[in-house]
């Protein structure tokens, strides 16, 4: 299924404050589809937030996040089902099978072609022959596969991955990254955390963010140039070191 | 109510493939009616409390420690993410752990009848209707109070502040009419007192048929407000 328009993700000043901390303060961000934005930083740095806020798993404490021009609290269930949300944690069901977890979510999104969906979805993860396995009987790895499978079988137009490749081996990590490109090639969008920053060369756009607040966000090649840098760790150190290392 | 029967459906099959749960279900209530059996010369009397408190407290540990796994499997919130309603996934959780709940409520019977040879005095499909009654409340309240957990043995430890208070009061050893005035009315507002009622007049024959009505009428009652209230602080789950 080819994107029926161009989704759009937009933060306007998004803050969010848990007691004391300040986990955004104040993220502004527009971006259009198709691409692969990757959200990047440290541990800490508001990218699993800034995600919720934007799903509408969290309300924001000032500022909005909105799908397609709409608050995430606010989307309704048709513009629900155009959003693929694959979270930091597990997120599969371990007493089920691989098939059982991904036809579970395939029929919440009302997927018409169910099994077709569920067979295409699994054969893009390269699950097919574990299929009728019990998740709790699959290495890590695996069971970060059927959880990515069970975020993109209703083919959505937006795809938000929080630390998707985390854990993984190198040889896995490039097998999922083909996949985002594969999806974001159908016309979706793809937003991607991480925490592993040579990985977000591989994003077109890229957001770095440090304690909540932005350092950049531009194209890989970009940032490398502006920052002299020639990979984007060390583009990250000197982000860090011109905003004044705090 | 979108997404219910999915979610529904998602309950049964997990359930299938965990034998340990599907023990607790059948074959612990049979053998604890059997153990008490051996115990009880003339159980009859106690009937009502056991067939009614069972259910009721299996039901909630069911109900609160699987809800409390999605949320910290982090599946609730790919859920709620989806395009299913809040008080869909809610009816969800009431289809598929009512389906248990009824055949916990089977398995009671037979042993009830089979063990502590039992007769239903205003008949079994009362009994049933009751027992869910029950169920249907202590799945709300497990969906409630497992929103304020974040183990499952933090889950655990709700029994004995919010489950054991009410058996104690709730006409388990002493009816409720006789507590001292300061228990009396915090007994009136706690379900398994109503339940209590109910399955005395089902089985025992105890009141009338305006009792049963009273009691039945503040189960439901019970039961609408604790699914309405999970409805909505299934919001506030993260």
């Amino acid at each position: 299924m080819a994107a029926t328009r161009q989704p759009t993700v937009t933060l306007e000043a998004l803050q969010r404050e848990f007691g004391h901390v300040t986990a955004l303060d104040g993220v502004d961000l527009t971006v259009e589809g198709p691409a692969i934005v990757g959200v990047a930083g440290p541990n800490g740095s508001g990218k699993t937030t800034l995600i919720r806020c934007l799903l509408g798993l969290l309300a924001p404490t000032a500022g909005a996040a909105r799908v397609d021009g709409t608050p995430g609290p606010a989307l309704d269930a048709p513009a629900r089902a155009r959003v693929g949300f694959m979270p930091q944690a597990t997120a599969v069901y371990r007493d089920l099978t691989v098939r059982e977890n991904v036809a579970f979510f395939a029929s919440l999104y009302g997927v018409a072609d169910r099994e077709r969906a569920v067979e295409a979805a699994l054969s893009l993860v390269d699950l097919a022959d574990r299929a009728d396995s019990r998740v709790e009987a699959l290495s890590g790895g695996m069971v970060r596969r059927t959880s990515l499978a069970c975020a993109l079988v209703h083919e959505p137009d937006l795809l938000v991955l929080d630390e998707p490749t985390v854990g993984l081996d190198p040889e896995l990590r490039a097998a999922m990254w083909a996949g985002f490109r594969e999806r974001r090639d159908r016309g979706a969008l793809v937003l991607v955390s991480t925490h592993y920053l040579a990985e977000v060369s591989r994003c077109d756009r890229v957001l770095f963010l440090r304690a909540g607040e932005v350092l950049a966000f531009d194209d890989p090649a970009a940032i490398r140039e502006s920052t002299g840098a020639d990979d984007m760790e060390s583009a990250f150190l000197a982000l860090l070191e011109a905003d004044g290392g705090r | 109510m979108r997404g219910a029967l999915p979610v529904a459906g998602r309950i049964l099959r997990s359930l299938r493939g965990d034998r340990r749960t599907l023990a607790m279900t059948v074959l612990v209530p049979a053998f604890l009616i059997w153990l008490l059996s051996e115990v009880f010369p003339d159980p009859q009397p106690v009937a009502p409390v056991l067939l009614g408190v069972f259910v009721f407290f299996l039901t909630y540990i069911l109900t609160a420690v699987g809800f409390l796994r999605e949320r910290t499997a982090g599946t609730l919130s790919r859920v709620l993410v989806s395009p299913a309603s809040r008080s869909g996934i809610v009816l969800g959780y009431l289809l598929g752990y009512g389906v248990l709940a009824t055949v916990q409520s089977v398995v009671l019977l037979v042993a009830a009848v089979a063990f502590l040879d039992v007769s239903f005095a205003n008949g079994v499909p009362l009994f049933v209707g009751v027992e869910l009654l029950g169920a249907l409340t202590a799945l709300g309240l497990g969906i409630v109070l497992s929103l304020f957990a974040e183990t499952e043995f933090q889950a655990i430890q709700f029994i004995p502040v919010a489950i054991s208070p009410q058996v104690i009061l709730g006409g388990t050893f002493l009816p409720v009419a006789d507590l001292p005035v300061y228990l009396e009315y915090p007994a009136l507002v706690m379900p398994i007192t109503h339940l209590v009622d109910a399955m005395e007049y089902v089985v025992l024959d105890v009141g009338d048929a305006g009792d049963l009505a009273v009691a039945v009428g503040a189960l439901a009652a019970f039961a609408a407000v604790a699914v309405l209230l999970a409805a909505v602080v299934i919001r506030r789950a993260r």
